[in-house]
């Protein structure tokens, strides 16, 4: 490699470099904010925002799931799986991957008395893919 | 909503669609290059 | 015995391209088209309903390779702007060029069809988490990149501009693979990651390979062919262009 072409080469790799390092404290600044929606964990922890619009997201707890007996009015509870959870309230209709177990994330205000006013309800889905005759199984063998 | 079987189809015939885009563009871009890269050469010849 | 680097030279000779790539470019989307049609009719047809998404994880089977290739397209321009700022190789720059428009209407596939899937398994087809904006940032680089193509008057200027542009935003592509890790976003992290065993049953994965497979084929030989196209738009009034095509005089032997 004749030298232009070497100190050309150089100072690509340094701007690269200037520009990844950029980018890794632009991110890390953002890191708060960049994040979809907040974890129980920082629900229940007080972290969360009151009365302002955010989002939050869990896991659906098992046997938590009440309907009110009129309208479309529902409440459930959602998890880490490690300890934490928070009620929601919902009123409308749920997406059809929103199941007890599954993730999902809401959108709404967090109450002064922790519960969370959810006026739009996302199901997330997981990296699975499993056909329906394993569905027995936790795990793809 | 209701029937998922119609998101299936639009998302595959999308797919398709632009796929024949991505594939046939260059062939045809091509035949353009080469009839004007033609004129322009019999021009030249045209001069000389 | 030809040695490497003549191979290296030749094949950085437009008339050696020109004509060296149109065996390629048959084979590439004859593999390409057959692949993917049987990938396709696998995907729509055999493979099985998710037991959570149902049907609609069908659209995983087209949304997942046109997403990857999409990013594989960027990687490709960037080593591309490397190559170009350095040994300022004409080819070089006419691949950076051919690849751009594919890359950007692949990127939009994979938005389009994520959307589509996302409408009945989310329950939205948009969401600003940090997958999906990455990659609607990286449409707009993309975009970018052909906008820079099409304003610079000069191939030198355009081309040092959209290496840079490409170097610089393959930071993005970065940020796309590992949005998912590193934030909490409504995307599902990789199903199918190094050195580990995929989170798919074999029944997905295998018209997921196939069709993957396929992209990478016809996304191939779209890509020469477009650069053939660009090739003979720029070198028109060469003399290699006017003995390729057979117009006007012979040349003396």
């Amino acid at each position: 490699m004749n030298p232009i072409r070497k100190r050309r080469l150089q100072l690509i790799v340094f701007a690269l470099a200037g520009v990844v390092a950029t980018a890794a404290v632009s991110l890390v600044a953002l890191r708060q904010n960049i994040d979809h929606f907040y974890p129980p964990h920082r629900i229940v922890s007080g972290d969360a925002p009151v009365e302002v619009r955010i989002r939050a997201g869990g896991y659906v707890e098992p046997g938590s799931i009440e309907r009110e007996a009129e309208g479309l009015g529902v409440r459930f509870l959602l998890t880490d799986r490690a300890g934490a959870s928070f009620q929601v309230a919902y009123d409308g209709l749920l997406p059809s991957l929103f199941k007890e177990d599954q993730g999902s994330i809401v959108v709404g205000r967090l109450a002064e008395d922790g519960l969370f006013k959810a006026d739009q309800v996302l199901a997330r889905h997981d990296e699975n893919y499993t056909p329906p005759e394993l569905k027995d199984l936790d795990t793809i063998p | 909503m209701r029937d998922p079987s119609f998101y299936i189809w639009s998302a595959y015939a999308i797919c398709v669609l632009v796929l024949a885009c991505i594939a046939l563009r260059p062939l045809a871009s091509l035949r353009t290059a080469k009839r004007r890269a033609r004129k322009l050469q019999n021009q030249l010849v045209d001069h000389a | 015995m030809v040695s490497l680097s003549t191979i290296f030279h030749r094949s950085g000779s437009s008339r050696f391209f020109f004509q060296g790539s149109v065996a390629w470019i048959r084979w590439l989307y004859v593999a390409g088209i057959l692949l993917l049609v049987v990938g396709m009719i696998w995907g729509l047809f055999f493979a099985p309903a998710d037991r959570l998404q149902g049907e609609s994880a069908r659209i995983m089977f087209v949304h997942v390779p046109a997403a990857h290739l999409s990013q594989l397209v960027y990687l490709a321009i960037a080593a591309a702007g490397v190559v170009w700022l350095v040994w300022r190789m004409k080819l070089v720059d006419i691949c950076m060029t051919a690849l751009a428009p594919i890359g950007c209407a692949l990127t939009g596939l994979a938005l389009a069809s994520g959307a589509i899937w996302g409408i009945p398994t989310w329950g939205t087809g948009w969401v600003w988490d940090a997958r999906l904006t990455s990659t609607l940032v990286l449409f707009f680089l993309y975009i970018g990149l052909i906008a820079l193509r099409g304003a610079l008057a000069g191939n030198q200027r355009a081309a040092m501009a959209v290496s840079i542009l490409a170097l610089v935003g393959a930071v993005n592509i970065r940020i796309i693979k590992y949005s998912v890790d590193w934030f909490a976003t409504l995307h599902q992290p990789g199903s199918i990651t190094l050195g580990g065993p995929p989170a798919m049953a074999p029944a997905f994965l295998w018209p997921l390979a196939v069709n993957v497979l396929g992209f990478h084929a016809l996304v191939a030989g779209a890509a020469l062919a477009a650069m053939r196209a660009e090739l003979v738009q720029r070198d028109a009034r060469t003399d290699w262009v006017r003995s390729v095509l057979n117009v006007g005089p012979k040349q003396a032997p």
